[in-house]
């Protein structure tokens, strides 16, 4: 009887422990429809694991924020403060305590609000969309885990996924006003496409190939390099179709149901889209797959390099977009070509690096997608 | 009686310790195809009894997380391509890991490579599998070189 006791009083006090222990806070951040997402102690452990603290921008991006130009955190006195995001994106962390370090502040929200940037032409497409119109294109079933839909019902018989990494829609307006990308520039105005948080090329490549967002896939950041969700290139090896990718050095994002064919800098010229192209116009002389996907890495390259807009990146870019031209030229006829970029690009100034992208800010995640029909 | 029993346990104690130090057994297979005169085929086991080349003091800079320094050992690339007779002016490897992962690296960044079986005096097998149990390590080259799960390394010619 005695020994009941104790243990009944040990188990009451080791659950008083760990309800002491449990951070008690709560917050809630605003979504792009108004509505409020609550975020307490006990949610925040969920999204850091182990870590000390959470980029705000994770939080942003569950609560429905894919852009943002500023944030207003308000404490629970009323009072608020006004934050650019471009100032703080890199930095602001929301820490177990419930106290949100941004700006050289430590606050205590009990709301945050976004201001999103006014984009002057709207969101028409997102990354997730273009797995479903190369399967609609060619006639596959849907892709399971896919939210995405298709941006036309054209059908095709080849697909053309043509990645060109690190181009972002605000890059690709300052190219096409500098008359810098004119083959790109005769496929049409791209539709204002959307990537995934975080904007870089393995999370987007798993969007890209499934068409789910990394929240699905499972590769919600760079150290994650591949997913069991069904992929485009599953579906269509189980139908029987032939499925090419003319990648640079190395995989971005283990691909699977797939020919791989890499394109290493075997004339050590310092860039691998000559070897991709080379590579690519090989493979579709042989005989144009049903789809084939080729990435071109040396505009992201020379962006992290060197700065986008700097000389060198023109320079990458002009070259890429003739390559294009000549990939194109070759192209049959019933092909229906896909291209778009992964993520963007924004200035930086670090060692060794003039350019990074990673941001819920335009120049990263907004992309343009070009669909052209057969 | 007592003693025997004793001296049977130290036995086994000791055979105990020893096999634990030894290789661990992995089924594994790392192939090398491509330019080259007799593609191969090794096992494990087989590539454990090669003679063992060192990298000391090498630094690993990461894409993601921490650069560090650490000790690496295993068979030399050099010797592998010797022994499969690669064609003289070959240009690059294609390595292919178990996970889907594929990277050419050309014959500049290879030099000095080794087939890495322990990393800080312990098998990768035993300590890190997830990164094992056989990874490509060159001491020129970033980190995103050193392809772990190696299962293939295809010479290409030019």
């Amino acid at each position: 009887m005695r020994e009941r006791r104790l243990v009944l009083i040990t188990l009451l006090l080791a659950t008083m422990l760990l309800a002491a222990c449990a951070p008690r806070w709560e917050a809630e951040i605003i979504g792009p429809d108004g509505a409020a997402e609550r975020l307490t102690g006990e949610l925040w452990k969920d999204v850091a694991g182990g870590d000390d603290g959470v980029a705000l921008e994770r939080l942003l991006w569950s609560a429905g924020h894919a852009l943002v130009e500023s944030v207003t955190v308000t404490m629970a006195d009323g009072t608020a403060r006004t934050y650019a995001w471009s100032a703080e994106m890199a930095e602001a962390q929301w820490h177990g305590d419930g106290e949100l370090a941004i700006g050289g502040d430590r606050l205590t929200p009990v709301r945050v609000e976004v201001t999103a940037p006014a984009s002057p032409d709207g969101v028409q497409a997102t990354i997730r969309d273009i797995a479903p119109t190369a399967a609609s294109a060619l006639g596959l079933r849907s892709l399971e885990g896919a939210d995405g839909t298709a941006l036309t019902s054209a059908p095709a018989t080849h697909v053309l996924l043509l990645f060109l990494d690190g181009l972002g829609y605000v890059r690709y307006q300052e190219a096409l006003a500098a008359g810098d990308i004119p083959v790109l520039a005769a496929l049409g105005e791209p539709l204002v496409g959307l990537t995934v948080y975080p904007p870089g090329t393995r999370v987007a490549t798993a969007a890209l190939l499934t068409g789910a967002l990394p929240e699905r896939t499972g590769v919600t950041d760079a150290s994650v390099r591949d997913t069991e969700v069904e992929t485009l290139f599953d579906v269509a090896t189980e139908a029987g179709l032939s499925v090419v990718s003319v990648e640079g050095q190395s995989l971005a994002f283990n691909l699977r149901s797939t020919e791989v064919v890499l394109s290493g800098d075997r004339d050590g010229d310092g860039s691998t889209d000559d070897n991709v192209l080379a590579n690519t116009l090989d493979v579709v002389e042989s005989g144009m797959p049903d789809l084939l996907l080729v990435h071109f890495h040396g505009i992201d390259d020379a962006g992290h390099t060197y700065g986008p807009g700097a000389a060198e990146e023109i320079e990458t870019l002009r070259y890429v977009d003739q390559a294009v031209g000549r990939l194109l030229a070759t192209l049959p006829e019933d092909t229906m070509v896909i291209a778009f970029a992964d993520h963007g690009m924004h200035r930086v100034q670090q060692e060794g690096r003039l350019g990074d992208h990673g941001h819920l800010i335009e120049r990263d995640m907004l992309i343009p997608i070009w669909i052209v029909e057969p | 009686m007592k003693r025997w029993i004793l001296a049977l346990s130290a036995l086994l104690i000791v055979a105990l310790m020893v096999a634990c130090g030894g290789a661990p057994r992995v089924d594994w297979t790392l192939s090398m195809t491509g330019a080259v005169d007799e593609a191969l085929s090794l096992s494990y086991k087989e590539l454990v009894d090669e003679p063992q080349a060192e990298l000391n003091e090498l630094l690993m800079q990461r894409t993601h997380g921490e650069d560090s320094v650490g000790d690496w050992s295993g068979v030399a690339l050099d010797a592998l391509l010797q022994r499969a007779g690669a064609a003289d002016g070959w240009v690059s490897i294609t390595a292919l890991a178990a996970d889907g992962y594929a990277i050419e690296v050309t014959r500049d960044e290879v030099e000095g490579a080794i087939v890495a079986l322990k990393e800080q005096g312990e098998w990768i097998a035993k300590a890190d599998p997830e990164h094992g149990p056989i990874r490509l390590v060159c001491p020129l080259t970033p980190a995103d070189r050193w392809v772990f799960q190696l299962t293939e390394l295809q010479v290409n010619a030019p």
